[in-house]
């Protein structure tokens, strides 16, 4: 018998239906995945299996577990299963702790509560745990609180909690989501481990395919709150057979194939765009010897995308923020097309901060709520004197909108109307607004949806090569990467370590820590 | 949490001493000096009182004198009071005031934190509407006019509980604890609740609940600092309001305390017990914030982080 | 297309909506506006002055000449409750207009200069914090005597403090969002940003902030004209007659009711007006 059953799981809330007749099983010391897109109910799905539902909802239908029935069974016992045998661990390890309490206390809580345990043999137990999830200093870390520990500890703790109790299945709802590739790699495998030694039955919630196939070898694809397919990972991606499932493996396909690739040869005889040499940021007095950014040589041709790989705190950002002026350099070299670049406090150099313009991670934070979407557009216009007249001005305004493939006529619309595709297409129109040479593209569609993220890829590529500009790519997903860029650098502690042609990058790493970013990164399903 | 501690009290000194400061010069800076009132008294007189207080002196050497006397925590003489000095002043009032405020401060803390916590279990429901009603009438219902209001039908109409005096009469210290708290505690049941109802949204308490731990145990050990903080965070501002507000009920429950004899020197313009006063509070209150700070520092541990930044 | 500053915006608008929506606002709106405009036109309507006595009638309790009853000296209740309405209303909006300007600036200079600037700034700000507000009027009312416009003054210098708070963690909060660097990498220079995309995304949160400003300095001047140290004879404003109401608290009740019930319902109607206004203004309820 299995030992999860869900069967036509319905879940409303009072205005609309958001999953719908999902069934599935799983059985004892098996993984399956649940992949799917925002807002497709996998993570309500999986909290139902806790009774953990938003009080709102309902849950109808059944999901039975070790022959037991979940929906309708009585508060106390539905507790005591969530404690002993149904754990769970979700995405945010940042705030899913309590911050006022150490981790011990946190930890020793259900050994205490379920299993009955004295608090001196349930320490025990706690220091034993945080062993087998491999956190550094077990017995130290008792004492200490969650905001001492970085994000893949914190990780790790949570699962040192979720199987304190020895649960028989785990559901994880995106634990990796908010990690870096590299610390991605070692909790997926540390799960993978646990699951094996333990014989777990994992429930692995996830958007991205490449890290269920990591972890899973049979996936459900959910869409729209209903189960679309199911099957193993590999015949999913490579032949899927519902319509939704079809389009959703095109687009993570698309995401990390060649659509440069006929850009490729020509970029080589194009002007250089950017000049960077011997560039150094950061604080004024380098700490522990180091600044935020040192021995930076970056070069960016016309019509061609280079892409800046690196972890987070590896200093990406502060080098868009040097090239955007906005903070100086300390020492070292910027030059845009041949031109010197000088950190502008004086108008005079207004002009030069036009032509580096940015693209944001998130396309809610990045428009102003109270501007619409016209006046967002013509401001820079406006600023830099790039039209006449109001009429010349609406024009444009309305070429930018053209260009970005949206509605021209949507200008008198506030940014809270739009989606996040269509705020960031909003976005890459504000930045081309001043004409730039250079664009800078920070995690650009790491906020979006698989399928979205494909068309905002699209999109940029085939704005660069028809305005012949030039753009530095900042991200961690080496998949996207691959599919976008010509040549890719990979920044490390504040350093440029290695920078290549994308293929050649690909196919041979030189530096040590370009070979871990590569190992680390999750693969898609191997063919068939 | 030593470090956190020493670094707050290093902190205060520069305020208590800027305080120190510009009361000294506010007063002094006053139009009119301390003796020209209804009585016109000779030159002479005036000329032998001004000695006698060192008025005569030049600003900074009084300025100088004053700190120092105020080091060895002398407050100096009363000038309406002739031969008292602001120091017995306090004394005898001070046990009074202290005692007011530190019963209603308790009183509301109880009332309110209970309140809130009541009303917060089910947002929106009955007991939240009731309660959050009764807290906004709260607020809006001025001591001044609580007070008389509970005088009239307890003390007059019921002749349940006396209506003045402090300690004298069994009884004589629940309506004036109640006047004074009753505005704390609708405030400190409304922070408690908008608190607990925010946390309870976190996603520790999710993880919380996923472990399968009672509904009370995720509340009292993971939800209820999150509802505790802003009330600590509120209690500064509080505990200087409850001082200021026992003016008023010591006015209207005629309380021998510290309120009334410094609105009597504001009156009478006798400056140094104003003067004297001033400094008193400010310090008391300097010391009180640093023990809520303490206290928010203690149920939050990021607080105690915070500061090294 | 209009191209110049931002129009009210949809945000507002969805706002004003929910905010239509909250009865017991509107209610609170509308008593508010009835009140302040019988405060204005009713001591002109009103036959009697709101000094002149009449000795002969003494204490009398509501009646059809005397719709709220009249004080010991034959003075006319209602007619001085509406004039002391006025002294008690507009010593609430100005202070608070005061402490808009003083708080406002004050916020904005920190967050704008940032670094020492603002660390001595708001220093300063957590030393007046730590004051005793109603001590430091009443050194104000020894050192520079009893007037109102002290009263004012001192009421919205002290008031401000929360106001700068709240407007440079607004300010701050709101430089470190991407729409305000996107405008940064436009070349716009830093004023501009300020003015342009910072502060009218503050707004919200000032509203919201002023309205409950004024019943507490409401409050504070009832507080102080209660102790005698506010508004003096022969002006009155609530504080006043609420002062004199206890007095005869046994014997003329109506002295009390009639200011007191009054006060309360104003405070009410302005603190539930806040609260629905940053109901309204948040964006979690809607909006984005």
């Amino acid at each position: 018998m299995a030992l999860l059953t869900l069967q036509e799981l319905n879940i409303d809330f009072p205005d609309k239906n958001v999953v719908r007749d999902v069934s599935l099983e799983l059985d004892h010391g098996t993984t399956l995945g649940i992949i799917g897109e925002s807002g497709s109910g996998k993570s309500l799905s999986g909290l139902a299996c806790l009774g953990l539902l938003p009080p709102t909802a309902r849950a109808s239908g059944s999901i039975c577990f070790n022959g037991e029935e979940l929906i309708g069974m009585p508060a106390a016992r539905l507790r005591r299963l969530r404690g002993c045998h149904i754990a769970m661990v979700f995405q945010d390890a940042g705030t899913a702790l309590t911050p006022w309490s150490s981790i011990g206390t946190q930890l020793i809580e259900p050994l205490c509560d379920h299993l009955g345990l004295r608090r001196s043999e349930a320490k025990r137990r706690a220091v034993a745990m945080l062993e087998e999830v491999r956190l550094p200093d077990p017995k130290s870390a008792l004492s200490r609180y969650p905001h001492e520990f970085s994000g893949g500890q914190r990780q790790r703790i949570l699962l040192a909690i979720a199987l304190a109790a020895e649960p028989e299945l785990l559901i994880a709802d995106e634990p990796t989501t908010a990690l870096d590739v590299t610390v991605q790699a070692q909790i997926l495998e540390l799960l993978a481990t646990l699951q094996r030694e333990r014989g777990l039955a994992l429930l692995f919630i996830s958007h991205d395919l490449a890290v269920i196939n990591q972890i899973a070898e049979q996936a459900v694809v959910m869409d729209a709150g209903q189960v679309v397919e199911r099957g193993s990972v590999r015949s999913l991606f490579h032949t899927p057979r519902h319509p939704s499932t079809r389009t959703l493996m095109r687009s993570i396909a698309d995401r990390s194939t060649a659509r440069t690739a006929q850009h490729t040869d020509d970029s080589a005889h194009q002007p250089t765009v950017l000049s960077v040499s011997g560039l150094s940021a950061g604080y004024p007095k380098p700490r522990n010897g180091k600044r935020v950014l040192h021995g930076i040589d970056l070069q960016l041709r016309r019509s061609e995308i280079v892409a800046l790989v690196g972890e987070s705190g590896s200093g990406k950002s502060t080098l868009a923020r040097v090239l955007l002026q906005l903070i100086p350099a300390r020492t070292g070299e910027l030059q845009l097309l041949g031109e010197a670049l000088v950190a502008p406090h004086a108008g005079s150099h207004r002009r030069q901060r036009a032509r580096v313009q940015m693209i944001f991670q998130d396309p809610y934070a990045s428009l102003n709520p109270r501007l619409c979407i016209a006046e967002t557009l013509a401001e820079p216009i406006r600023f830099h004197g790039l039209a006449n007249t109001e009429k010349e001005l609406a024009v444009r305004v309305a070429e930018l909108l053209e260009a970005v493939e949206l509605d021209p006529n949507i200008g008198s619309r506030y940014p809270h109307a739009f989606s996040g595709g269509q705020r960031q297409r909003i976005a890459i129109a504000r930045a081309l607004a001043t004409e730039p040479e250079l664009l800078i593209a920070d995690e650009p569609v790491s906020a979006l949806d698989v399928s979205t993220q494909c068309a905002i890829l699209a999109l940029l590529t085939k704005i660069v090569h028809d305005r012949q500009m030039a753009m530095l790519l900042i991200s961690h997903d080496l998949d996207m990467v691959r599919g976008m860029a010509q040549r890719t650098a990979v920044i490390y502690r504040g350093e440029l370590v290695e920078q290549a042609d994308t293929r050649v990058l690909f196919a041979s790493p030189r530096h040590e820590h370009t070979r871990q970013l590569l190992a680390a990164s999750p693969s898609l399903p191997a063919p068939l | 949490m030593i470090a956190f501690i020493s670094w707050r009290v290093l902190q205060a000194i520069p305020v208590l001493l800027a305080v120190v400061t510009a009361t000294f010069f506010l007063v002094h800076a006053a139009p009119g000096g301390p003796f020209d009132s209804e009585r016109q008294l000779s030159p002479q007189v005036e000329q032998q009182l001004k000695a006698h207080y060192h008025l005569d002196q030049p600003l900074s050497r009084q300025y100088v004198a004053y700190l120092g006397a105020l080091l060895q925590g002398d407050l100096g003489p009363s000038f309406r009071y002739p031969g008292r000095r602001i120091n017995d002043i306090l004394l005898q009032g001070l046990p009074k005031t202290i005692e007011l405020a530190s019963y209603a401060l308790l009183f509301a803390l109880l009332c309110g934190i209970g309140a809130g916590l009541i009303a917060a279990r089910r947002p929106n429901s009955a007991q939240d509407r009731i309660t959050m009603a009764a807290a906004m009438i709260g607020i809006c219902m001025p001591s001044f006019l609580l007070g008389p209001l509970l005088v009239l039908v307890f003390g007059i109409y019921l002749d349940w509980l006396p209506v003045t005096g402090w300690g004298q009469l069994p009884g004589d210290k629940i309506l004036p604890t109640i006047t004074l708290g009753a505005a704390y505690t609708a405030y400190i049941a409304r922070l408690c609740r908008a608190g607990l109802l925010e946390v309870m949204n976190a996603d520790f308490i999710r993880t919380a609940r996923a472990k399968g731990i009672s509904e009370q145990a995720v509340l009292r050990r993971h939800a209820l600092r999150g509802a505790l903080l802003p009330v600590a965070a509120f209690l500064g501002p509080a505990i200087a309001g409850l001082l200021s507000g026992s003016f008023i009920v010591e006015t209207v429950f005629q309380i021998p305390g510290i309120g009334r004899f410094y609105i009597q020197g504001a009156f009478n313009r006798d400056y140094t017990l104003v003067m004297g006063m001033t400094i008193f509070f400010a310090t008391l209150l300097v010391l009180l914030n640093l023990l809520a700070d303490i206290l928010s520092a203690w149920l939050d541990p990021r607080i105690r982080m915070e500061y090294r930044q | 297309m209009k191209l110049c500053w931002p129009r009210p915006s949809a945000l507002w608008r969805d706002a004003g909506r929910r905010f239509l929506r909250d009865e017991p606002a509107t209610y609170s709106l509308l008593l508010l506006l009835a009140i302040t405009l019988a405060v204005i036109v009713g001591p002109w309507l009103s036959p009697y002055g709101y000094a002149s006595q009449n000795l002969q009638i003494g204490a009398s309790a509501p009646s059809i000449a005397h719709w709220f009853g009249t004080d010991p000296l034959g003075r006319d209740l209602l007619t001085r409750l509406l004039y002391g309405g006025r002294i008690s209303l507009a010593v609430g909006l100005l202070a608070t207009a005061v402490a808009l300007v003083i708080g406002v600036s004050w916020g904005i200079l920190a967050a704008y200069f940032g670094g020492r600037i603002d660390a001595l700034m708001m220093r300063i700000v957590d030393a007046l914090y730590a004051l005793p507000f109603m001590v430091v009027i009443i050194l104000l009312t020894v050192s520079f005597g009893r007037s109102m416009l002290l009263l004012f003054l001192a009421i919205g210098c002290l008031e401000w403090l929360s106001m700068a708070r709240i407007v440079r963690a607004q300010v701050l909060s709101l430089r470190e969002r991407e729409f305000v660097q996107a405008a940064a990498c436009i070349g716009l220079g830093r004023g501009a940003v300020m003015l342009r995309h910072v502060l009218p995304n503050t707004l919200g949160s000032i509203t919201v902030y002023a309205t409950l400003s004024v019943p507490n300095v409401m409050l504070l001047e009832a507080f102080l004209s209660f102790l005698g140290l506010g508004v003096q004879a022969p002006h009155s404003s609530w504080g006043v007659l609420i002062s004199q109401g206890v007095e005869y608290i046994e014997i003329y009740p109506w002295l009390l009711l009639f200011p007191g019930v009054t006060l309360s319902l104003v405070l009410l109607a302005l603190n539930v007006l806040g609260d629905s206004l940053r109901d309204a203004l948040d964006p979690a309820h809607g909006g984005t």
